[in-house]
C-alpha cells in the first residue's frame, strides 16, 4: 500500500533519527574500546576493563546488524528516491537544517572545552617506539586527536537528536 | 531595545481549510515539525518559506505574519 506524503516524510524523519541513535551506540562502544586503551596505564585495572570489552565482542556485530534491521523495519518498504518530495522535504527542512546548525555551533564550544580535560588526561602517556631504534610516537596527542573525534562526533549528533526532537 | 518576536496566524488559516500540520507541510515542501516550530513562535522561517505558505494557503504575507 502506498503511504501518502505527510506518512512518507514521518516515515523518513523516523528512519533517520533511528539512524542516528544507532550511530551513537556504535560510537559508546567505540568509545569505551578506545578509553581501556587510552588508559591502559601501568597495566593494573585495564586487563580487568579490556576483559569486559572483549568477552561479548563477537556478538557486537550481531547486535549491529540486529540494531540495522530493525531500523529498516521503520521505513515499511519506502525506498530512497532522490526525487521523491518526501525525501526532498525531509532533506530541505528549515527546522531541521536549523537545529544541525545550532547542533553544530555546540559541538563546537563543546569540542573547544573538552581539550582541557583530555589534555590533563593523556599528557602523562609515555611514547612508545614502533621499532626498535625508530621514532618516538607520542600517545598523549593520539589519544587526543581520537577522543577529540570521538566527542566531536557524539555532541554533534546528540545536540542534532536534540534540538530536533518534537 | 527589547527582542522582536514574529506573529502569525498560520494556525487560524490552516484551520480553517481544514488541513493538519503535516498537511500543510506536504503542500509546502517542509516536514511538520517546521509548520509546529513557526506555529508556537520557535522558528523564523526564511522568506522562501513565508511566500511558500502564503501561496499554499492563499492569503497575502501580511496578514500570515505581523511583528
Amino acid at each position: 500500500m502506498d503511504a501518502s506524503l505527510p506518512e512518507r516524510t514521518e516515515i523518513f524523519i523516523r528512519y533517520i533519527r533511528g539512524s542516528l541513535y544507532l550511530s551513537l551506540a556504535c560510537l559508546a562502544v567505540a568509545t569505551a574500546a578506545l578509553a581501556a586503551l587510552a588508559l591502559d596505564g601501568d597495566g593494573t585495572w585495564a586487563p580487568a576493563v579490556t576483559r569486559f570489552l572483549v568477552t561479548p565482542f563477537p556478538l557486537l556485530p550481531v547486535l549491529m546488524a540486529a540494531g540495522v534491521a530493525l531500523n529498516m523495519r521503520q521505513l515499511k518498504g519506502q525506498r530512497f528516491r532522490r526525487e521523491d518530495p518526501a525525501l526532498r522535504a525531509v532533506l530541505e527542512d528549515e527546522q531541521r537544517r536549523e537545529a544541525f546548525h545550532r547542533a553544530f555551533r555546540a559541538a563546537f564550544v563543546t569540542t573547544l572545552v573538552a581539550q582541557f580535560p583530555l589534555g590533563a588526561l593523556f599528557t602523562w602517556r609515555p611514547g612508545i617506539r614502533l621499532a626498535p631504534g625508530g621514532d618516538l610516537l607520542l600517545l598523549g596527542p593520539v589519544f587526543m586527536g581520537a577522543f577529540t573525534l570521538v566527542v566531536g562526533l557524539v555532541s554533534l549528533i546528540g545536540f542534532f537528536l536534540f534540538f530536533d526532537r518534537d | 531595545m527589547g527582542e522582536e518576536t514574529l506573529k502569525t496566524t498560520l494556525k487560524v488559516h490552516r484551520a480553517r481549510l481544514d488541513l493538519t500540520q503535516a498537511d500543510l507541510a506536504a503542500m509546502a515542501g517542509v516536514t511538520r515539525k517546521s509548520i509546529n516550530a513557526i506555529e508556537t513562535g520557535r522558528m523564523v522561517p526564511s522568506v522562501i518559506l513565508v511566500l511558500k505558505l502564503s501561496k499554499v494557503l492563499g492569503v497575502p504575507v501580511e496578514d500570515l505574519f505581523s511583528l
